[in-house]
């Protein structure tokens, strides 16, 4: 009996112990003024779109999506496992938390605004952010944008207040970029969006200081699917940010969203995620960007949560000089399988791109890196080179680097790829040890010396957050 | 040319008894799961309307010749004492190692439909004993009897202990041809083959490469695909043990062709060793795709792999689709790869150029320089006895690009 009790007591102690690994598990009750129906029908999307008072078009872009989504079939690569055991049936699809938007924290519900405190939001905004989002479930709690940046012309606002207010400018863009056709997730998003980040930026304006997202889904068995749409006018620039987290519960949970950016001639965005969804969040995201004439469209993508992740980040070059990048890094744990990558079209002649992956496996994760890059007959002198590295911390873990490169055109085009995948190199590590660092602080040393091509293009506080998640994860493995 | 026709009949099939144990689940645990990429996979779809064509005609295999390279001028040697004649217990042992070739998921409609229609003599048996070296390199042609049909051959080389050899083949395409070369090395034994795929017709067809490699042996291959008017897939599969290597080394030419070259290494065991290095070139509606995958096994460690790929485009509607994958289970590895592709650099052909050289006269240099690099890694050690064959695969070489490039 006794050892019955103590076996329990280590179980409980172990429970808390992983709890407390992922620092943002937490959760708080749930709150809502409405809450859809578990599962999915015509019946709820029409709904969403009537409690949002949308325009007919829209509700019809909806329930057209919904009929897309149930012909679509379960992509068969990837986590197909893992895929095919998410339950449509089990997921909420709406949960409406607020009565409205509020522009100052102390208007936000004391729960939802500690909860933002906890991740550190209001400060941050304080300090480094021209603009702040927080998206708690399926809508927006909080919003707001600098009064300079508003007075430039610069749109910062969520998408259904988008949708209300600049009707036409979204009515023109949305879904051009990925229509409901696209995958069985985008369907599932065009049917059920709510949330998600506007941006206009008009011509010839620099956005000096990032904009952020924040998302969080704190209800069990919640789908978040929020709609990001970022258009940059002539000569403008941008560089918006998102977050995301969520409470570790034992069911699943599953984010699929759909973002869309368009850079017109000579403007530029940059788009940084850090994902850090917790260990039983379904991440399955689209995100494509389309760059036109001297454009440049920058993807800084950081994977470090979630069970599933499939994410590829696109840009397609359509415009003469156009350039795409896409900088990633992926940490795969214990049960976690990252299956990133990147996809650049070229389709236009001068363009360049450049893609970076970084890897880390541990504790029998999996990685993935699936790339394409594509170039187009009569795209001449299109330059793209790709990079991929994995670091591999045991012996239990996997990696997998699938590049594809399509190439149709000759003239001037030059495609160059390289992977490696290698363990953290002994010799450094006697290198190190010998001069009286410790094993343990030496690799986190070499890892972060890894990630750093990566942690250099984020803001300070980022790479600093970042650097110190990353050592957080990796604690089993360096000490 | 003293030519030497060696077709050994046996009395069994070993290929329809293979066909039933490959489905068996013990199998599994001999190869641990693969995690195939159904992306974006070849269709051997594709080939079923030429293949059906042919077949209608009847099944035909090709005459197997093994000739001495006396092209060189040296005597012409009885390579038959080394290659030996096939005994019941070899036969034995022959059927449990086919066993160690699993089916592939892309090719397994050929595959199922080579081990369920070919009788006996489809099968051709090369041997060499153990602890011999042949010190001739012996030519093997493979090539057509009647065009119309469709042609199934089916060629197992097996290597036992210690043995030490080099073989070239060339090979003639019928209209459609289904080949299947199985090569088995024994513990420590070595082999360098070359393999030329000499097509100077149109033609279509399936080739597989089957290679199994036990403990410390070590192989070299030359995999040479010239092809004018070709539709193909050609598969090459390398299974490694401990301690032994595997390096390829091939060149895919390409005019009015569509290949798909697919090169799957496994690593099963600790230590062992692949280098691959594949050059494609594809000129006039051609249509080159090199699919590299080295796959290391959970459980081993100090394995290393390397894959090069180098695409040169020479225009006129040309694509090259480049998928060198990695897929590594375990952490003590070192596992690279490298891909890169474009067209002949101008600022080369401007440096020859401003030395002298006319404008065609510079691109046929630097186009003999990008095969050259892989013809003379895979002649390394035996430039004497493989001028002739070298000589052959320059002048297909030539052939295609219609234009001389040798010097």
């Amino acid at each position: 009996m006794n050892d019955l009790e103590s076996t329990k007591a280590k179980s409980k102690d172990k429970a808390s112990f992983e709890k407390e690994d992922y620092k943002y598990g937490f959760h708080d009750a749930e709150q809502f003024i409405f809450k859809a129906e578990r599962g999915l029908t015509e019946e709820i999307v029409r709904n969403i779109s009537k409690i949002k008072n949308e325009p007919q078009w829209m509700t019809d872009f909806r329930v057209e999506s919904y009929r897309i989504f149930l012909e679509k079939p379960m992509p068969n690569w990837g986590d197909v496992k893992g895929l095919n055991s998410i339950d449509f049936e089990s997921i909420y699809y709406y949960l409406k938390p607020t009565g409205g938007q509020e522009r100052s924290w102390d208007d936000v519900p004391e729960d939802i605004k500690n909860t933002f405190e906890k991740l550190g939001i209001p400060e941050a905004e304080q300090k480094f952010l021209g603009g702040v989002t927080a998206q708690y479930e399926s809508e927006v709690v909080y919003h707001s944008i600098r009064e300079d940046l508003e007075k430039l012309g610069v749109i910062f606002t969520d998408m259904d207040t988008a949708l209300r207010e600049h009707s036409d400018i979204v009515k023109k863009y949305f879904s051009t970029i990925i229509p409901p056709s696209d995958n069985k997730f985008a369907a599932l998003n065009s049917a059920v969006w709510s949330g998600g980040s506007f941006i206009y930026v008009p011509p010839d304006t620099d956005v000096a200081i990032p904009l952020q997202a924040y998302f969080r889904i704190n209800a069990k068995n919640m789908g978040q699917f929020e709609r990001t749409l970022i258009i940059t006018d002539k000569n403008s620039k941008v560089h918006y940010i998102e977050g995301c987290t969520a409470p570790t519960y034992s069911t699943d949970s599953l984010h699929s969203a759909v973002v869309e950016l368009i850079a017109m001639e000579g403007s530029t965005i940059r788009y940084s995620t850090i994902q850090n969804w917790s260990n039983n969040v379904y991440n399955l995201v689209t995100k494509r960007a389309v760059a036109y004439e001297n454009a440049r469209v920058e993807w800084v993508d950081g994977n470090i949560g979630s069970k599933v992740t499939m994410k590829y980040p696109a840009v397609y070059l359509k415009g003469r000089g156009a350039h795409g990048e896409v900088l990633s890094i992926a940490y795969a744990g214990k049960g976690q399988h990252q299956d990133a990558g990147a996809k650049i079209v070229h389709a236009a002649p001068d363009t360049t791109s450049s893609i970076l992956s970084k890897s880390l496996t541990k504790d029998g994760g999996q990685s993935t890196y699936r790339g394409l890059i594509k170039v187009y007959k009569d795209s001449i002198n299109s330059k793209s080179s790709v990079k991929c590295d994995a670091l591999m911390l045991d012996n239990k873990s996997t990696s997998l680097t699938l590049p594809y490169m399509e190439i149709e055109e000759e003239r001037g085009v030059r495609v160059q790829h390289e992977a490696t995948v290698s363990k953290v190199d002994d010799d450094m590590l006697f290198f190190m040890t010998s001069r009286g660092i410790s094993e343990d602080d030496a690799k986190g040393m070499v890892i972060n010396g890894f990630i750093e091509p990566f942690t250099r293009e984020l803001p300070m506080e980022y790479a600093v957050e970042l650097n110190r998640l990353i050592q957080l994860e990796m604690q089993g493995a360096i000490g | 040319m003293a030519k030497i026709t060696i077709q050994k009949k046996i009395k069994t099939n070993p290929f329809e008894e293979l066909s039933k144990l490959l489905n068996t689940p013990e199998l599994e645990s001999v190869y641990p799961h693969r995690q195939m990429e159904p992306w974006r996979r070849f269709d051997p779809a594709k080939l079923l309307p030429a293949f059906a064509e042919n077949l209608q005609n009847g099944i035909t295999m090709s005459s197997v010749k093994i000739a001495e390279s006396s092209e060189s001028g040296r005597p012409a040697l009885n390579s038959a004492a080394k290659w030996k004649s096939v005994d019941e217990i070899f036969l034995q042992k022959a059927r449990n190692n086919l066993k160690l070739f699993k089916k592939t998921e892309a090719t397994e409609f050929f595959e199922n439909f080579i081990s369920k229609s070919v009788s006996d003599e489809h099968l051709h048996i090369l041997k060499l004993s153990k602890n011999e070296t042949c010190e001739q390199i012996p030519v093997i042609e493979i090539s057509p009897v009647d065009e119309n049909k469709l042609h199934v051959n089916i060629i197992y080389i097996y290597c036992e202990e210690f043995s030490n050899a080099t073989i070239n083949i060339i090979k003639k395409p019928g209209s459609f041809d289904l080949t299947i070369l199985y090569i088995f090395q024994e513990k420590k034994s070595r082999l360098q083959l070359r393999h030329l795929d000499e097509n100077n017709r149109p033609s279509q067809g399936v080739n597989f490469l089957k290679y199994h490699q036990e403990d410390g042996s070590i192989s070299k291959s030359g995999i040479y695909n010239l092809c004018n008017s070709q539709s193909k897939k050609v598969f090459v599969e390398s299974n490694l043990r401990e301690n032994s290597s595997a390096e390829f080394m091939g060149i895919f030419l390409g005019r009015y062709s569509n290949v798909d070259h697919d090169f799957l290494v496994n690593h099963l065991e600790s230590f062992s060793k692949s280098n691959l290095l594949f050059k494609m070139s594809v000129m006039d509606d051609s249509y080159g795709v090199f699919w590299g995958n080295a796959d290391i096994v959970a459980g081993t460690r100090g394995c290393e792999a390397y894959q090069q790929n180098k695409n040169l485009i020479l225009g006129n509607h040309s694509r090259v689709d480049a998928i060198p994958r990695l897929g590594i289970h375990t952490e003590n590895v070192i596992a690279a790869h490298g891909s890169a592709t474009g067209e002949i650099s101008e600022e080369e052909v401007f440096y020859m150029m401003s030395r002298g050289l006319s404008y065609a006269e510079a691109r046929k240099l630097l186009l003999r320089g990008f095969f050259e690099d892989v013809l003379r890694k895979s002649f390394e050690h035996d430039v004497d006895e493989a001028d002739a064959f070298l000589e052959r695969i320059w002048k297909n070489i030539q052939n295609i690009l219609g234009v001389e490039i040798s010097v």
